[in-house]
């Protein structure tokens, strides 16, 4: 799970509407769709076209580009995007629905699992304290995300451990696709130039990491 | 016949549904009527629904050209079905229009070569549906109703040849239908055994007989040898089909259960002349009560297709693998589809053995929608229909990775595999430390060893 920095508006105006909301202290309506590709675009060009969580490929990576926002809006009324937009902590759902720090786009798979379950901030991929090299490594043989075995503090592993399960990085079908996309790009490396890696980035980093040692 | 199109507009759960049953752009048979298809989903999402119109649909042709009221199925209200007879393209559909009178409901080429073609293949008694629910394994095969002797079972098949002749059961073999019906489908499907099975007992009969004639010894002696030459030529001129069909088909499939087809006659039960009985490769009767579903399966659904050799029918399966060990799943659809290769197959199933037999344009995805009210077919093709844009090759792939990819089975293994997946991942990564820092003899590089070792032996080393 990569570190996402959230920083680039490009849709101005939901922002507007979500800051004067809460300047209000008015309560988010839950029904407004006014905005919501606007900001489902957004977080997915801040998180680079994947799942905010397990990294899986979203989105073209065209639909993306700055140009495709004007006014302060996305231009396109219904994007083909895959996923679906999610709130980190359930909790805030309720009374701070659009809150832009709480929501992400995940696939629709792990949304449906995630549910409703508890977070905790530990590993928040936009947490400003968020480092995956710090909290987390990757058995590449595995392919599976355990707590930093550099962690001594094992009620902080056991947060991590948790999380990991909550946000389902290594649930068995993200596993496999990591799996699959992996195998390929070093199999294709055989052979060929790096492809441009388009998914499953903090699991390839940390697997070439290894690979170099 | 062969379906070519399913339209449902409005039927049970399916609600704007278009199903196209031609293979795809690039194919050797573009255009042409799949051969078989293969119908997947979740439970309830309308496989058995789907089964059933097609089985209305072809019912519904003993009324077509007879401007009848044709009644709809159950639950619907707007469907359309396009099929090919022969080389000719015809519809029946009610959408967009008043039901019930067929001349509005039909649609094709050519509707009086159609009505003629149609009375023609009727005439043969071929017929033009066989139905194979999952009710086929509960129900008795076939039904035995009352106690006859062996010679009332003779005359009652003497007497129902007369009446077979006549029948029209040839429109279709359905074994979801009630039991009376279901023993005349039997007697219906074996009567060239039976037939030839009484002939022979009467032609024995006969020889037998001639010890009790008030003749003298020469004559009878005489006698017999005329009649036993008879029947040596009658017997090589009409070989036993129970033997063929044992030989052809069915002891090549009982092989692997231990099983064959009994070919003598037991005169002291009229059992062989009612249906197949079994033996073991060892020679003793077993016995229909003690048939093993499996068994039952099998032999059920492929006596009919032997026996009567479709041509242009529609075979429907719901479930073949029902009872079947897997290593008999890998090689059922082939053997169904060899019994029957002129004729158009729908299978409905749960298993991706059964499912690895099928082209990936054969196979028909059902899929709620997100609310679960309606059902649709999920597309495994992108952009254009052609053979280059479908993603998956079920033909190609492993077991476990047709579980994944066509019926989108997310996990590998239940929670405790997956526990102990991380916790290998961990002591691995921590064991590669130690390894580095030559640590491994320490105590601690012990224990994790023998984590290592029990963990790993639990998942069975299939972790990568």
């Amino acid at each position: 799970m990569r570190k996402i920095d959230k920083s680039k508006i490009l849709s101005t105006e939901y922002k507007k509407w979500a800051d004067k909301l809460d300047r209000d202290k008015a309560e988010h309506p839950h029904d407004s769709r006014s905005y919501y590709y606007d900001v489902f675009m957004n977080l997915l060009h801040c998180q680079k076209g994947v799942c905010a969580y397990t990294e899986m490929f979203l989105c073209n990576p065209a639909l993306l580009e700055e140009n495709n926002w004007k006014k302060g809006g996305y231009i396109k009324e219904k994007p083909e995007c895959l996923g679906e937009l999610e709130h980190f902590d359930p909790a805030l759902k309720r009374d701070r629905y659009w809150q832009w720090g709480n929501l992400f786009v995940i696939a629709s798979k792990i949304n449906k699992r995630k549910g409703r379950k508890e977070v905790d901030d530990i590993l928040k991929p936009d947490a400003p304290h968020y480092n995956p090299f710090e909290l987390l490594e990757y058995n590449e043989k595995y392919h599976i995300f355990i707590p930093h075995t550099g962690i001594e503090d094992e009620e902080k592993r056991e947060r991590i451990r948790r999380m990991i399960e909550v946000l389902h990085l290594n649930f068995d079908f993200v596993r496999r696709e990591r799996r699959k996309f992996l195998k390929g790009i070093s199999r294709l490396e055989d052979f060929q130039q790096p492809e441009e890696v388009d998914r499953f980035f903090t699991a390839y980093e940390m697997t070439v990491s290894v690979t170099r040692e | 016949m062969k379906l070519t199109k399913i339209v449902l507009k409005d039927y049970n759960q399916f609600k704007d549904v278009e199903i196209d049953l031609t293979y795809p752009k690039g194919h050797r048979k573009e255009g042409q009527p799949l051969d078989k298809v293969c119908i997947i989903g979740q439970s309830g999402s309308g496989k058995t629904s789907l089964l059933r119109l097609i089985k209305w649909f072809i019912s519904l042709q003993r009324e077509i050209g007879k401007n009848t009221e044709l009644p709809l199925p159950e639950n619907s209200n707007s469907v359309q079905i396009d099929f090919r007879f022969f080389d000719l393209n015809y519809r029946v559909s009610n959408v967009d229009q008043e039901p019930f009178l067929d001349h509005k409901w039909f649609s094709g080429e050519n509707r009086e070569a159609f009505f003629q073609k149609l009375k023609d293949y009727y005439q043969e008694i071929k017929p033009l549906l066989y139905n194979f629910p999952t009710e086929i394994l509960i129900k008795d095969t076939p039904p035995v109703i009352g106690e006859r002797s062996t010679l009332d079972e003779l005359e009652r098949i003497k007497e129902k040849k007369a009446y077979l002749d006549k029948l029209e059961l040839g429109h279709t073999i359905d074994f979801s239908a009630d039991d009376e019906w279901q023993l005349q489908t039997w007697d219906y499907v074996l009567r060239n055994i039976f037939e030839h099975r009484a002939e022979e007992l009467y032609k024995k009969k006969e020889i037998a007989d001639i010890e009790l004639q008030n003749i003298k010894k020469e004559e009878k002696s005489k006698l017999k040898k005329e009649k036993t030459e008879e029947y040596k030529r009658w017997a090589k001129q009409n070989p036993d089909p129970l033997k063929k069909l044992a030989d052809e088909c069915l002891d090549p499939l009982l092989l692997s259960l231990g099983l064959r087809t009994k070919i003598e006659i037991d005169l002291n039960t009229i059992l062989n002349l009612r249906f197949i009985q079994l033996q073991t490769a060892a020679g003793r009767d077993v016995p229909r009560e003690f048939w093993s579903t499996g068994t039952r399966q099998l032999v059920k659904t492929v006596i009919p297709l032997y026996m009567l050799n479709p041509k242009n029918a529609v075979v429907l399966v719901d479930e073949p693998e029902l009872s079947l060990y897997p290593d008999m799943q890998k090689s059922i659809i082939d053997m169904y589809v060899k019994l029957a290769p002129e004729s158009q197959f729908f299978f409905a199933t749960h298993s991706p053995i059964i499912a690895s037999s099928f082209e990936p344009w054969e196979i028909v995805e059902l899929k709620f929608d997100e609310e679960q009210a309606y059902v649709s077919r999920d597309l495994h093709y992108e952009g254009e229909n052609h053979v280059d844009n479908y993603k998956y090759f079920p033909e190609y792939l492993r077991w476990d990775s047709i579980l994944e990819r066509i019926f989108e089975l997310e996990e590998e293994g239940g929670k405790k595999r997956q526990q102990a997946l991380e916790k290998l991942a961990e002591v691995e990564i921590r064991l590669r430390k130690l390894k580095k820092e030559k640590k491994l003899d320490s105590p601690e590089g012990k224990k994790l060893v023998e984590e290592f070792k029990n963990l790993g032996q639990k998942v069975d080393w299939d972790f990568e």
